[in-house]
């Protein structure tokens, strides 16, 4: 049963090959993807400290990579790395002040809903480049 | 309450100016860019006391 985690992980990198139409494949990557997003919000629970601003990373993540890709022909797999890098600079622009100023509780929640929302306008804002508000 | 109205006030010139000259969102992101720079400076209000 140790080994069970490890099948799962298998399983799970090898969808692409296996054959599956384009439908259920999305339906996969949505799957992990959202399951990836409350999992991130659950352990931030965890620590005592409400954040709205999960929203933001992601999608600093994700639209990095995305118009690397688009723009200048970068592979995602150097995107990815530039997209974490580009969400740890912003978690330590917003958090350090955090903790410096010892923002926590219902103050900490409005300035992580207040980071989140800066990203989403700013990538609407960017709507020539971005594509706009997709959703 | 004078520090809520002065708040308002701020957030809406941001707001309009940012729309008139940029994007309207450009508008938005300065306001809340100042939202969170306040909070990091002034957390007790805009005129209130340290406590």
């Amino acid at each position: 049963m140790r080994a069970l985690p490890w099948i799962l992980l298998a399983l799970v990198a090898l969808f692409p090959w296996m054959g599956l139409g384009n439908y259920p494949l999305h339906l996969i990557i949505m799957i992990l993807v959202w399951s990836f997003v409350y999992t991130s919000w659950s352990l931030m629970g965890r620590f005592g400290l409400v954040s709205f601003g999960h929203g933001a990373f992601l999608g600093i993540g994700a639209y990095t990579v995305t118009m690397l890709w688009n723009h200048f022909g970068i592979t995602p797999w150097i995107g990815m790395v530039v997209g974490v890098a580009l969400a740890v600079v912003v978690a330590v622009l917003i958090g350090y002040p955090c903790f410096r100023f010892r923002i926590t509780g219902h103050y900490f929640a409005l300035v992580t809903l207040a980071l989140s929302e800066i990203v989403r306008l700013i990538i609407v804002a960017l709507r020539d480049q971005s594509g706009g508000s997709l959703a | 309450m004078v520090g809520g109205f002065v708040a308002a006030f701020i957030f809406a010139q941001l707001i309009s100016l940012g729309g008139f000259f940029f994007h309207i969102e450009w508008g938005y992101v300065m306001a809340f860019l100042f939202f969170i720079v306040m909070m990091f400076v002034r957390p007790q209000g805009l005129l209130g006391k340290k406590a």
